[in-house]
């Protein structure tokens, strides 16, 4: 109850309010394109009272100049391969709602019309919304991972063994530890979600884009969690790998610093982790409200999908050991 | 009466070592049969083999005539009690015994009075409601017995269930086991402690390097492999030892006659000890007893002459 569900509605009020100078975001976001025009539809959340001030900038280094000046919040790269987000410093909201639009512009600009089009989408991201996400993101990884710990001791206790001898299968008793972890995630992430929007006002975006990236969040944790308890090593040392990994992937996944506002290599890095994904897939969400499309979330998807389905394989496959017992398998 | 429990020719092996070789063991209703051995001697081997839950390179388990492999039917006539503690500490024993009942499909109606029936047959019925890792050692093992008693198996197989307890838990757990067998259930059980194997077996098998190298009831086992009853004599002038020796030895039905830490020994062959006719030999030889200790033989002497002295690990 603690770590799964006060924890981080306390840490998310408090940080929110750390950072409550960004509360009313009123923005000024640079945009510019890689080739010679700046073709793009370029949609932009906010209601009225908080409105996204365009700005075209004709080169990328200029954008830049802009950003690190203070003349901009951020700034976009639209129509090149991949699009680029130019934040100075720990400016996490508007890294977020710059990201957020540049992906979904790149796949306008794609398309090469002649002129930058504002759209408002009526989505809405705040520091609490994006702490709101960070941290349930956060404390779900180390809910999930404390449940699979305690499935992991539940093996080397030989416990499964003696669930063997039941009416039940294996694969029952299987489904049934790893349903019960992945029902306890999603339990973590709809209070959390529910509290955060019904108490707080959180924007989380459109339901079931959320709900969707939240049943792949919490397989991705899962996955994660079953991959990092299979180190061979002591249970007391293999408590402190996995807290460790946990925080390394909450750092590089942006979930304390955004890597927009790093180095490019942190950006590459954190879209490779499944925390960074969840962060990047839930923050567009919130980022682009109505705008919001199965697209918006694929790439979020895809990533948290494979992670879990490789770790619950993992889980499964190691598992399989601990359902027989014997002088010779149980040493 | 059939056997409830009738495996046939078990044998598995890990790598090239044969931890159980040819091993054929039956229980009928109302019995209970011991398997003793020393450690890594093929026991809890034998008996995962016997629950269903290490498949048998060879060989057959039928519980109440169903194969224990062919499914959930023949798992839920069995009650498994490991030597391991098969409990969740953070929760009370009363939730562990819920916990297990639907594991072992005890109908929903029925699981609150299957609770409260193994808490009473194990005396924990007033802790019910506690924390398990509040338990003392000997309150766990009862609770890990009243897991497998929960859904009134026909076949109770415990695996060394009295590890680590005190006398009366110990106690408490004999009268259990008795308490089933007199119900008509069947009990295959393993213990290191041979006083356990004498009070409470029929028969039992003694297991070393993967065989069955000996069965039967212990006092038949006694009576026919551990060599009749011991007699340590001493008598009032130590000088006369020798003379003592050569008296003893002339008497028909005694054997082994030796000397040492200040007395004389000498074994019986068969169950009498032929205590009149040592004393009367040795008076009439003009040497006088001063005691006469006798050692009857016991189960654990029948487990070390089969399965050696040397140390196990």
């Amino acid at each position: 109850m603690l770590v799964g569900l006060v924890l981080p509605v306390v840490l998310t009020v408090l940080i929110a309010a750390a950072f409550s100078r960004e509360e009313s975001f009123a923005m000024r976001l640079g945009i510019t394109a890689t080739g010679d025009t700046l073709s793009a539809r370029v949609v932009v959340p906010g209601y009225a009272e908080d409105p996204v001030e365009l700005i075209p900038f004709n080169d990328r280094a200029a954008a830049s100049a802009a950003v690190e000046s203070g003349h901009v919040d951020a700034a976009v790269v639209v129509g090149g391969p991949a699009p680029a987000v130019i934040v100075n410093g720990y400016r996490p909201v508007p890294a977020r709602v710059a990201r957020a639009i540049a992906y979904l512009s790149a796949e306008d600009a794609a398309r090469a019309g002649s002129h930058v089009q504002l759209v408002s989408a009526g989505g809405k991201i705040r520091p609490l919304d994006y702490f709101a996400i960070s941290m349930t993101i956060l404390f779900l990884t180390f809910l999930i991972w404390g449940a699979v710990r305690s499935f992991q001791e539940e093996k080397e206790g030989r416990m499964l063994a003696r669930l063997a001898a039941t009416p039940s299968r294996p694969h029952e008793i299987l489904a049934g530890k790893y349903g019960a972890m992945f029902a306890l995630g999603l339990v973590q992430v709809g209070v959390l979600i529910a509290v955060s929007g019904l108490v707080f006002g959180v924007n989380w975006g459109q339901p079931l884009l959320v709900a969707v990236l939240a049943l792949a969040t919490v397989g991705a944790a899962l996955g994660v969690a079953s991959i990092l308890v299979t180190v061979p090593v002591r249970p007391e040392r293999r408590a402190l790998i996995g807290m460790v990994s946990m925080f390394l992937l909450a750092v590089l996944g942006g979930q304390f610093f955004p890597p927009e506002g790093l180095p490019d290599v942190f950006d590459r890095i954190a879209r490779f982790t499944p925390n960074g994904q969840a962060l990047f897939g839930f923050t567009n969400l919130a980022a682009l409200g109505k705008a919001s499309t199965f697209g918006t979330i694929a790439e979020p998807l895809a990533v948290m999908s494979a992670v879990a389905c490789v770790g619950i394989l993992l889980g499964v496959v190691s598992a399989r050991r601990a359902f027989e017992i014997g002088d010779g398998a149980a040493k | 009466m059939g056997a409830v429990l009738e495996a046939r020719g078990l044998v598995k092996a890990f790598g090239a070592r044969r931890a159980v070789d040819e091993v054929d063991i039956a229980v009928e209703a109302g019995e209970v049969v011991g398997l003793l051995g020393p450690n890594g001697a093929g026991k809890t081997t034998t008996i995962s083999m016997i629950a269903g839950v290490l498949r048998p390179d060879s060989g057959t388990v039928h519980v109440d005539g169903l194969d224990i492999r062919s499914g959930p039917a023949a798992r839920a006539r069995l009650g498994l009690v490991t030597q391991w503690l098969t409990l969740y500490h953070d929760i009370s024993g009363r939730e562990n015994l819920e916990f297990w009942g639907r594991m072992h499909d005890v109908p929903r109606k029925r699981l609150r009075a299957a609770v409260d029936r193994a808490l009473a047959d194990v005396g924990l019925h007033d802790r019910a409601d506690d924390r398990v890792d509040t338990y003392s050692g000997g309150m766990q093992r009862r609770l890990n017995i009243a897991v497998a008693l929960m859904h009134d198996p026909a076949l109770l197989v415990l695996d060394e269930p009295c590890v680590g307890v005190d006398p009366q838990s110990r106690n408490a757990i004999f009268e259990l086991v008795e308490a089933r067998r007199d119900g008509g259930v069947a009990v295959l059980y393993t213990t290191h402690y041979m006083e356990e194997a004498e009070r409470l077996c029929d028969r039992v098998g003694i297991i070393d390097a993967g065989r069955v190298i000996e069965e039967g009831a212990p006092a038949e086992l006694i009576a026919r492999l551990a060599g009749g009853t011991s007699l340590r004599i001493r008598v009032t002038d130590p000088a006369e030892h020798e003379k003592a020796v050569k008296v003893l030895a002339g008497i028909k039905g005694l054997r082994g006659v030796t000397t040492g830490d200040g007395a004389v020994c000498v074994r019986s062959k068969g169950s009498d000890p032929h205590i009149a006719a040592v004393v009367a030999e040795l008076l009439d030889a003009g040497i006088t007893p001063s005691s006469i200790d006798l050692d009857t033989p016991s189960l654990e002497d029948v487990f070390l002459e089969l399965t050696g002295k040397a140390l196990r690990d």
